[in-house]
């Protein structure tokens, strides 16, 4: 491998003990994926600042004593509190303070406190082509496919190790011939009325995954132009069953203005013939068994964070009604979002309703919801996948609409119209 | 049923570099290790995985692919840290984001979890219950079983020649698994027959008693070795120690400086056995300097000595100290003052019934007058010498006196899955065979759990 003269001179320990570790761990990963040299990156997102133990803190910790500091734009993941919001959390007093010195620590070393997982949904988010180091899975299969930036599948410790030396390896998705479609998935048999819900994205993502591994998968036939929230849902989805990185949509996503440009012009390994059956299929994956018929008690939306348009389709959709007494609903989403939708007067509506916000965090990573004794509702495959290993609850995944009808009602409503055979 | 015991050398790229041995646990579908693995208890928590609520602790983990979430770094490192990790990890394909939670383990706390990728075919022909030894690159795989039908496979479990968590293992037993189709030969490395001294940092089975005439529930005290066992004094020790090597610029690791304590720390006890502790810690820090060819001011020994309160516990065991106080008397025999004690007593929470200190004894372990005084005031509770198991860490300070003594032990085993042997202690002097092998308290505490009563 390869190394700058920068490289060198930080691995040195030009910079102090913190530029030498950091630069160590990027060129050892970059030893792992065979990568020939380092490149620069303009901006990084930090995973590694929701708390899962103390290992995570000594890390940051250990890194701000030796004098860390980013070197290029960084904005910070989800962490384990609400900082709007402190009462919400229900964990332990010492895991609270020990997460809070996580994300003070990550602060200290230069990141923006953005506390979200949609960093896409910020105003300065990367252009096409470009180099970041963003961890987090779905903000990661957002980057590539949605943005057409270009970040490999970074996690915890070499998020903020790219962040300090501004360098990542030369491999993965960073790597034109890396992001080939490999797989494609041909949705032309889903009769229209199924490919205009938004509860389709999350399954479809899901279905991918699922079958994808590691492979960069291609969804081909579905109408251009599909929105930034379908394809959040998608990847997020597929990035939770599967190792994905990039999905390309065809006709919707900037590496896939066609079929054949998304494979390179070459030839796909498989066409997967997706079909209502396979749809129904990933639902009842995603739903726990019996848990249709088991006492409501939450209802989760916003896992990734929801975006401004999120917000206007659920608080249409309640229509002035209100959640019923004994439902817990929450929605997560980022301090910028928030701001925008207050501004919008859609956050004094909601409050009104009875829609508890919980931003800086998510409902699925941390310790919010205050019985999970019952079943709980959601909108996101994402949730519905991590969840019931998270926090032991039974879980009903559902689109945006029956889960406000569920909230309204108290009890789990199904639209069977919308999930009936064709 | 036949057992064919073939080995087979696998030739493999270690990603992270190590020792480990024990057996084999085949995911049998892929595994994110975050939202899929609870680093407290060593278990898988995926509700989707075929394999929920399986132990991967005490077990080479082999994952013929990876999965999911980009956490999973931080969960591994979180389980080196807890002692709950894999010993070992075999993949089919590199995985970056499992690489640096063993990197970043070793560089926090010196230990990690070899991992090596192996060529696409092989992982197919390891089943769980295999025995397996991983060398740097190489990997030395003992099958089980004559021909490992796909689907034959346990999950979860390890086969018939190796039996799991909490129950008789092979490797341990004094002859009784006779039934073995191939019998061990001198050169024989295989771990159901175990060369006679074991060094210390041998991986151990997730939990191992050597069962033919032990049962837990039998026993009615519990005496606790506590540096080591029950505190993290490794932790605590490097935490006090890196300001010191820092300003003077040691060259030395973690891993070199906890074996230069190790060796100063039982120089001076047997030096000066009445010393109490703090005076000894400030002592090592003296040795530790004059042998690194440095200095340690007077402020710098004497804060060192005062380290020990700060010393932090490890995370399972007050929650497993709570546990046992319900069905043993709890006795504290260890190289301490009692000043000292009382800090680490209070991050432990429990009571114990009797506490032995290097104040009590006039000496440290392994001199036998600790053993002697808690066998003593047990003896005033009507607690017999062979109702009490001896628990602890150390071979070297515990159960080669222990065992003198005619006392039985069971082996913490924090350090087996630390790529180095020893850490701060000693190698054991002669060969001694703890008669039973759990890696955490906590997995004590779950032998007592699951253990039959009656």
């Amino acid at each position: 491998m390869r190394l700058s003269d920068g490289d060198q001179s930080l691995l040195d320990g030009a910079e102090g003990p913190a530029g030498r570790l950091a630069m160590r761990i990027v060129v050892e990963m970059a030893r792992v994926a065979g990568a020939a040299r380092l490149i620069d990156v303009t901006s990084a997102h930090i995973d590694g600042c929701l708390y899962h133990g103390r290992a995570g803190l000594d890390f940051a910790e250990r890194l701000l004593g030796d004098g860390a500091a980013v070197r290029v734009p960084t904005t910070l993941n989800v962490a384990s509190l609400d900082l709007l919001h402190p009462d919400r959390f229900r964990g332990d007093p010492e895991t609270a303070a020990a997460a809070r010195r996580l994300m003070d620590a990550y602060v200290a070393m230069g990141c923006r406190p953005t506390w979200t997982c949609a960093p896409y949904q910020l105003p300065e988010r990367p252009g096409f082509g470009e180099h970041v180091a963003w961890a987090e899975s779905n903000a990661i299969v957002v980057a590539n496919s949605v943005l057409g930036a270009r970040t490999a599948r970074y996690g915890d410790f070499i998020d903020i190790c790219a962040a300090i030396t501004g360098r990542v390896p030369d491999a993965g998705l960073h790597r034109t011939e890396r992001r080939r479609g490999q797989l494609v998935f041909d949705v032309r048999a889903l009769p229209d009325r199924l490919l205009d819900q938004d509860a389709l994205y999350p399954l479809l993502g899901h279905l991918v995954g699922a079958r994808s591994g590691r492979l960069v998968p291609v969804l081909d036939g579905l109408p251009a132009g599909v929105d930034e929230d379908r394809l959040k849902a998608v990847g997020a989805a597929a990035a939770s069953s599967g190792e994905v990185g990039l999905v390309h949509v065809v006709g919707s996503t900037p590496e896939a203005p066609t079929l054949a440009e998304a494979l390179h012009h070459g030839q796909p390994l498989e066409v997967v013939e997706v079909t209502p059956a396979m749809v129904h299929a990933a639902r009842d994956q995603l739903t726990t068994a019996g848990a249709r018929e088991g006492r409501l008690t939450g209802v989760n939306v916003g896992t990734p964070h929801f975006s401004v348009a999120e917000f206007g389709r659920l608080v249409a959709l309640l229509a002035g009604r209100s959640v019923h007494p004994e439902v817990a609903f929450h929605a997560s989403t980022s301090r910028h979002v928030l701001a925008r939708i207050e501004a919008r007067g859609w956050l004094a509506s909601l409050e009104a309703a009875g829609v508890r916000l919980v931003v800086d965090t998510c409902t699925y990573v941390t310790s919010i919801l205050e019985d999970t004794s019952g079943v709980v509702m959601t909108s996101s495959a994402k949730w519905a996948w991590y969840a019931p290993g998270n926090l032991g609850v039974r879980v009903v995944l559902g689109s945006l609409r029956e889960c406000v009808e569920s909230a309204v009602e108290g009890r789990v409503v199904g639209d069977d119209a919308l999930w009936a055979a064709p | 049923m036949t057992r064919s015991g073939r080995r087979r050398e696998l030739q493999g790229r270690a990603l992270v570099a190590g020792e480990a041995a024990g057996p084999a646990l085949v995911l049998e579908a892929p595994l994110s290790l975050w939202g899929g693995m609870d680093p407290h208890s060593g278990r898988l928590s995926d509700h989707h995985h075929p394999q929920l609520g399986a132990t991967i602790t005490g077990q080479v983990l082999v994952m013929p692919s990876g999965r999911g979430s980009s956490s999973s770094s931080s969960v591994l490192a979180e389980s080196i840290r807890l002692g709950t990790a894999p010993l070992a990890i075999l993949l089919a394909d590199p995985d970056e984001i499992l690489v640096l939670g063993a990197l970043v383990a070793e560089y926090l706390y010196g230990r990690t979890c070899p991992i090596v990728v192996l060529p696409a075919d092989h992982p197919a022909t390891i089943a769980t219950g295999d025995h397996l030894e991983v060398h740097g690159d190489r990997v030395t795989l003992v099958q089980a079983r004559a021909a490992p039908a796909a689907g034959e496979r346990d999950p979860g479990r390890p086969g018939p020649g190796r039996p799991g968590p909490g129950t008789l293992d092979g490797r341990r037993t004094k002859g009784t698994m006779t039934d073995r189709a191939t019998p061990p030969t001198p050169t024989d490395p295989l771990a159901d027959h175990p060369p006679p001294t074991r060094r210390p940092a041998d991986p151990p089975a997730a939990a191992a008693i050597d069962g033919a005439d032990m049962r837990i529930r039998d026993f009615s005290a519990l005496t606790f070795d506590c540096y080591g066992t029950l505190i993290d004094w490794e932790t605590g020790i490097l935490a006090a120690l890196r300001p010191w090597r820092s300003a003077h610029r040691v060259e030395a690791d973690d891993e070199e400086l906890l074996a230069a304590f190790g060796q100063a720390e039982s120089d001076r006890e047997a030096a000066d056995p009445t010393a109490p502790y703090p005076r000894i810690l400030a002592g090592v820090l003296e040795d530790l300097a004059e042998e690194l060819g440095t200095t340690a001011t007077p402020e710098e020994a004497a804060a060192f000595g005062d380290s020990v309160k700060d010393w932090p516990v490890f995370p399972d065991s007050p929650e497993a100290l709570a546990y046992l106080k319900r069905h043993f008397k709890l006795v504290i025999v260890s190289n301490v003052d009692r000043a000292s004690f009382r800090h680490s007593n209070a991050k432990l929470g429990v009571t114990f019934d009797a506490v032995v200190t290097a104040d009590d004894a006039g000496a440290y372990k392994p001199d036998p007058n600790h053993f002697q005084l808690a066998l003593a005031q047990l003896a005033e509770m009507g607690i017999a010498q062979d109702q009490v198991l001896h628990v602890a860490q150390s071979l070297y300070h515990d159960h080669v006196p222990a065992q003198r003594l005619g006392l039985r032990t069971m082996w913490v085993n924090r350090r087996a899955t630390h790529t180095r042997d020893g850490g701060a202690t000693p190698p054991a002097p002669v060969p001694v065979t703890p008669d039973g092998e759990v890696p955490t308290l906590a997995a004590l505490a779950d032998l007592h759990r699951n253990e039959p009563a009656g």
